[in-house]
Formats: C-alpha cells, structure tokens, sequence
C-alpha cells in the first residue's frame, strides 16, 4: 500500500470519527466499542488532516505529529472550556472534530500532490518474505505464551525481589521470541523491515508494560486511581477543585481524561489504565526513531535505539498520569526540530578556535530544504501549540523543555531559536494565572526546593535503597541499570563523536535535563525524572555505539545482537517490577474500594494506613481522607487517635511495611484484631488483599 | 483586592502579550530573511532588537515576580 493510498486511509477514518464520535456523545448512545472510538478520536482528530496538511513526508514525521497535535489541542481545549465555565464534552468533540474536517479538504489536496513516491514497508529487493511468515507466526506464539503466563503467575508471591522471582518462564520466552524477531527484522538485508521491527518492539512494549496490569486487573501504580478520581470530578462538575490538591493547577491531562470518558459513555476512566502505559510508551516511538535518524544514518540504528528505549525505560512513568502524556509530547517537539536541523544541515565553524566556539552563539541553521517561510512559520506554530498543552498539564516538563531548547539556540543548533522563549513566556503565564491555586500562600515552601541539589540526590538515589537487604540490593540494581545506560549512551557517544550533528547537541540534550536537579521543589523523584528525560538520547547514542554491529555481514552479529536484547528485556522487566509487591492494585483492592466509598455517607473520614490511591477514585468532594499521622506510639494507635469511621488495609501496603521497615507477618491482621478488640471496629469486609473495618455505630457528624 | 493586586493582574497581562509579540515577530522576521544560514557577529546585530528582547524580559520577569510575591 502506498503512503498516499494510506493517508488517504486514515483522513477518511477521521472523517467518520468526527461524524460519529460527537453524535455518540451528544446523544449518548452505548453500541460496541465505544471506548476505542472514543479513544481513536482523540490520537487522530484534528490532528491526522493537521499534520497532513503540514508535513506529507518524511512519514515518520506526521507518525509523530498526528497524536501529538491531536492530544495537544485535546489538552488546551479542555483546558480553557473547564477555565471558562464551558465544560461539555459533546462540545469538546464538535469543536475538535469541525477542525478536523475542515483541513480534510486542504491535507486531501496535499496528500494527491505529493505522497506519490513515499511507499509504506521496504524498498529496493524484496524482503524474505518466509522471515515475515515466520515472524508473525512467532510473535502469534509469543502472545499466546504471554497470555498463558498471566494465568500462571502468582503476584502474591513476590516479595523482596519483585518481579523477576515470581516470572514464570512462559513470559521470559515470548518476550525471548519477540526480542529475536526484532532483531531479525532490524538486521535484514537488503535493508532493515522497518514494518516488522517496529511491529515487534511494539509487541514487545505492551508485554513489558503491562503484564502486571492485565495480570492483577488494575493499575500497576496505585496512583492512577486518583488521577481517575480527577478526572470524574471534572467530569461531573465541569470545575477543578480549588485548594485541595496541587495536580489541579495543571490540570491539562485530567480535563483531557474526563473528556474521552464523556466520549466513550464509561462511569470513569478506570477501564484505560491497565493499557495506558502501552500507549504512553508506543507514542515515544516515533520520536525516538526520528531523533535516531537525525544524529545517525540509517533505519538500524534507529529501530535499536527505540528498542534500546524500551529496555531503558523502568521508571514507570507511563502509568495513567499527566507526565506520561507530556514526556511524548516534548519529545516530538525536540525530534521535530533535530529532524530539520539533521536535513538542513549545520555548516562547519571555521576560524581560530576561540571563534569556532562562539560561532554557533549567532548561528540560525538554514531552513529546511523546499520549505517556504510560511511552512516554517506554520509549524514552529503547531510546535508551540504542543509546548503550551505540556505547560498546562505537568509542572516538570515544560521546565526541562524550555532547558533543553534553550541550550540548543545557544548552541546553533535549531532554527527555531527563540521556541524557547515562547514556551518561557507561555510556562511564566500559566504559571502566574492559572497554577494560583499551586503556589498562593506557600511561595516560600516552593522555593525552598530550588538549590536542594543534595537533597533531591539523597531522596532520589540514597533513601530508595533501604530496608530488606534483598530488596535493597534490587534497588541497587535498577540504579545500576541507569548507569549502565548511562555509559553505554557515553560510550556511543564517544565512539561516534556525536553523530551526524556536533557533538555538544547531543551531550546538551542529555546534560540539560539535569539542572532540574538544581532547581526544583519536586523532592527525590526528580532524579528518576532526569534519568528519563535523557533517556531518548541515551539510547540513541548507546545504539550509535553499536553501529558496527548492525551493519556487519558476520553471522554472529544478528545472534549477538538478539541475545544482548534478550538480556536487556531481562533486565528491565525486573528494574520495572522491583515494587510490584507494593505499588499494584489488584481488582478485588479497586472493587472493595468502590464498595466502600458508594457506601459511606458524604463527609466521612476513610482511612489507610498510609497511602491507597484506589480510594481516591471516586467522590472526591465527599470524602475526607486525613493524611498519615506522623509522631509517637505505633501505627495503630496513631490510626486510633484520628478516629476515621472506616479503616482501609491492603496487604500490599503491609507488604511495604515489611520490606521498608522490617514490620512482622501479619502484621495488618494483627491491627484489624486490636480495632476490633477496642471495641470502636468491626471488619466488614474481607479479601484475599484487603480488609476493611467500619466504626461501630459511625455517623458522619463524628467524622 | 488590594490596589497593587489591581494593578499587576493587567501589568502581568500585557506583560504576557508583549513577549509572545516579541517572539513572533522574531520567528517571522527570520523567515521572511530567507532559508539560508545567517551567522550574527556583533557587527551585524541589531542593538535595538537585542534591547527591546532583554527589556521584554526583565519587564515580564519583574512583573511575575511581584505577582508572586503579592498574591502569596
């Protein structure tokens, strides 16, 4: 199939979602698989005819931009809807979808002109097609394993090693399989099945992020379920809770949520999260391709480089929040802009060496060849439209952007050298106007933050590893497991002076994430924040370094590669799963909570012990959830003296009490036996992960 | 509201568009001077650009910084 013929494709598929997904919303009418129109809306709408209409080639190009620019305008038009007192997701998806059909007509016009020479699948000599037949017969072997190993593994059962000790080996050998086929598909010659390769990888992300989602029926990380919470109470509401939480001053990913749940007719937006870390991660494949393509030739290094990505990415930072939604969106900025600066080309600074350093300064790399002026104009725009849905979204990102962005300016290495300012003075609005709620009052709290450089080290880095000695070694482990990236990415980088742009781009895109280090009231888990902001690079340039592999004629180098991919996924299936005794949410944990927070009067005070997302999903007005009481007698005579009228224990928090703190087996039994032998409790409900205990004779007055 | 909040909340506003004007106008300005690289040394600068740029900054940045410091 042609690109054209597939363009074409896809702007009629976005026709008919703009047609159908705003007349189901309207008129709320449930037929089958609403959900996934409601979800193919949002990637797709307004932004295929956008980035058509844009870009018609490279296509990796308008891959990038078509969720990109759809997601942002998602964002920012929910965003000024719930602001302006507007909120109506019927409404939303009108809007969105008359956009859509209105540039259908110019990108169907650009698309006839231009796509004719863009094929989709390789050119030049055919590809084997007996490796394609066996390819997919074995990623359909993979997936069935895969499936099987979700029925087979017991989660209960990991403790101090996580994941990586209770993996029944079914999943190690489909992603085993999957990792062969990619690099198969990577090393093929004539030239690297860029279709198969990326089918594969993507296979192979959604087996890594999500196994222990679809295994337990829940989020990965508790936190989700606030987020769903949010969500539904803008959803309901139309408003943003003032002075309750300070996710609400950037509330882009929240609004955008409560807008697809509208869509899709669903009670919440529980039924995306167990498949959101898949969809975070595939949309940074794109981008991490083309960053690929920009520093270095070829479709190999490219497709390793995202795979490297894949291997790279323990963090989980792609479970259903804000930052997994920004994270791609800032990486399609910056791979748009390499993109142009990789085909324009950088000349060479000439001259004594004191005037090749200041050169770039004053340097504005020409424009991309055949582009107008108001191409340029055009997308720099559209770039500045993803910029400012990041900046209402997440409080992080647009930090490590504007850093990013204005180290490329000062190094010359962007057309586009005053973006960053734009998105400065965009990130200083939203900042001074509508993140009030954020910063009224404790102005000084927040900037006590900025310089704690050695705080945020020892919270991100030295804090994580304690407790259990097995699980403080797993800790070390995943920290080693950056550092190995972290070299390799050094090493490539070494090795091949940079890639094909200087070698200060980019070292700059790797170092410039680290000054959120320096100046930040995010506390530890920015360490982890800045490890994943360059990770992009790092893969890229550590899959530089492996040049020589990809393109040697020996036969080991393909069985060289597979299986040093193969040790990879390893690796980071365990980096991912270090807490999976602790941070999951099994479905009986969700199903009890709901139980729980429908049945208790408004006002009532719930409490866990500590922190339990799940009971933030819902009836986030109604409820009081009092944070943990820090100070002196133990835990349960803390939880005592706040009186809650229901008490909330999962084994998974007992589990963390256990490996953090050394807490003794059955420890929350034991708390459950004490409430109750006070006399105040009695234990309503009972499962395999949670109990739950409801004051005697409770009224909501008393809470 | 005090005076000085009624004040600022425009100030800040004005601050705002000032610096988006002041970037479009440099993004449009470097297109319509061709697709050809341009490397500024200080002979070929513009002092007056390069001012009405920092003073757009300090301007804005001030402005935020009172709006802070009031508000909270």
């Amino acid at each position: 199939m042609t690109g054209r013929t597939l363009a074409r494709v896809g702007l009629v598929l976005a026709c008919a979602l703009s047609l159908v997904v705003p007349a189901l919303a309207w008129w709320d009418v449930n037929i089958a698989g609403r959900p996934l129109w409601a979800v193919a809306f949002a990637v797709l709408v307004p932004g295929l005819p956008a980035a058509l209409t844009l870009v018609r080639h490279p296509a990796r190009i308008v891959v990038m931009l078509v969720p990109a620019l759809s997601l942002a305008s998602l964002l920012l038009l929910t965003v000024v809807q719930v602001t302006a007192g507007m909120w109506s997701e019927p409404l939303t998806a009108s809007l969105l979808a008359l956009v859509g059909v209105a540039l259908t007509p110019v990108a169907w016009r650009r698309v006839a002109r231009a796509v004719r020479t863009v094929r989709v699948g390789p050119r030049g000599a055919p590809t084997a097609p007996t490796r394609r037949i066996l390819s997919v017969l074995a990623l359909g072997a993979a997936g069935i394993l895969w499936l099987t190993a979700i029925d087979t593994i017991d989660l209960d059962a990991a403790g101090s090693t996580g994941l990586i000790g209770v993996l029944p080996w079914r999943y190690l050998l489909a992603v085993a399989i999957v990792v062969v086929v990619a690099a198969l598909a990577i090393r093929a010659r004539p030239r690297t099945d860029g279709t198969f390769a990326g089918a594969a990888l993507g296979v192979l992300a959604v087996m890594i992020t999500t196994f222990v989602g679809v295994a337990d029926g829940g989020s990965p990380v508790g936190t989700a379920y606030v987020h769903v919470g949010f969500a539904e109470w803008i959803g309901d509401t139309g408003t943003l809770r003032v002075a309750t939480d300070a996710r609400f001053s950037w509330p882009g990913f929240f609004t955008a949520a409560a807008a697809v749940v509208g869509w899709a007719g669903t009670a919440d937006a529980t039924a995306l999260v167990v498949l959101f870390p898949a969809f975070a991660t595939l949309l940074c494949f794109a981008p991490v391709y083309t960053i690929g393509r920009a520093l270095y030739p070829g479709r190999a290094v490219a497709w390793t480089a995202v795979a490297l990505f894949v291997l790279g990415n323990w963090v989980q930072q792609d479970y259903f929040a804000p930052q997994a939604i920004a994270f791609p969106l800032m990486l399609t900025i910056l791979a748009v802009l390499l993109w142009q600066t990789a085909e324009a080309g950088i000349p060479p600074s000439s001259g004594p060496w004191w005037q090749r350093l200041l050169t770039p300064l004053g340097r504005t790399p020409p424009r991309v060849p055949g582009r107008s002026g108001r191409w340029a104009i055009a997308m720099e725009t559209g770039l500045l439209a993803v910029a400012a849905a990041i900046v209402v979204s997440h409080q992080l990102t647009p930090v490590a952007l504007i850093l990013a962005l204005a180290l490329l300016s000062l190094l010359g290495a962007v057309r586009s050298r005053t973006l960053w300012f734009g998105v400065a003075v965009c990130f200083a609005a939203w900042f001074a106007f509508g993140a009030v709620d954020w910063w009224s009052g404790h102005l000084g709290v927040l900037l006590n933050g900025v310089g704690q450089v050695g705080a945020a080290v020892e919270a991100g880095i030295v804090s994580r590893v304690s407790g259990d000695a097995t699980y403080q070694l797993m800790q070390t482990a995943r920290l080693a497991w950056s550092a190995l990236f972290a070299l390799a990415g050094l090493a490539g980088w070494v090795l091949t002076r940079g890639g094909r742009l200087p070698m200060p781009v980019s070292a700059a895109l790797v170092v410039a994430p680290m000054a959120l280090v320096a100046g930040q009231a995010y506390g530890g888990e920015v360490v982890l924040r800045v490890y994943l902001y360059a990770l992009p690079v790092l893969a890229v340039l550590a899959a530089g370094g492996l040049a020589r592999l990809l393109r040697s004629r020996r036969p080991w180098a393909t069985p060289t590669l597979a299986a040093a991919l193969i040790v990879g996924v390893v690796g980071v299936s365990a980096a991912r799963g270090v807490n999976v005794a602790f941070e999951r949410t099994p479905a009986d944990v969700l199903t009890v909570a709901r139980q729980v927070l429908w049945s208790v009067p408004a006002g009532s005070t719930i409490r866990p012990l500590a922190t339990e997302g799940a009971l933030r999903v819902a009836r986030l007005g109604d409820l009081y959830h009092p944070t943990t009481v820090e100070g002196e007698g133990s835990a349960f005579e803390r939880l005592l003296a706040q009186d809650p009228d229901v008490v909330f224990l999962t084994s998974m928090r007992e589990r963390y009490e256990q490996l953090r703190s050394g807490a003794p087996d059955g420890w929350y039994d034991n708390i459950a036996r004490l409430l109750v032998a006070s006399g105040r409790y009695e234990v309503v409900t009972r499962t395999p992960h949670v109990i739950v205990l409801e004051r005697v004779s409770a009224t909501p007055e008393d809470g | 509201m005090s005076t000085i909040e009624v004040l600022i909340g425009p100030a800040a506003v004005l601050a705002v568009l000032a610096g988006l004007s002041v970037y479009a106008a440099s993004t449009v300005l470097r297109e319509t001077r061709g697709p050809a690289v341009r490397v500024w040394t200080l002979a070929t600068s513009r002092p007056m650009l390069t001012a009405l740029f920092g003073a757009v900054i300090v301007y804005g940045g001030t402005l935020l910084a009172l709006r802070l410091g009031v508000l909270s």
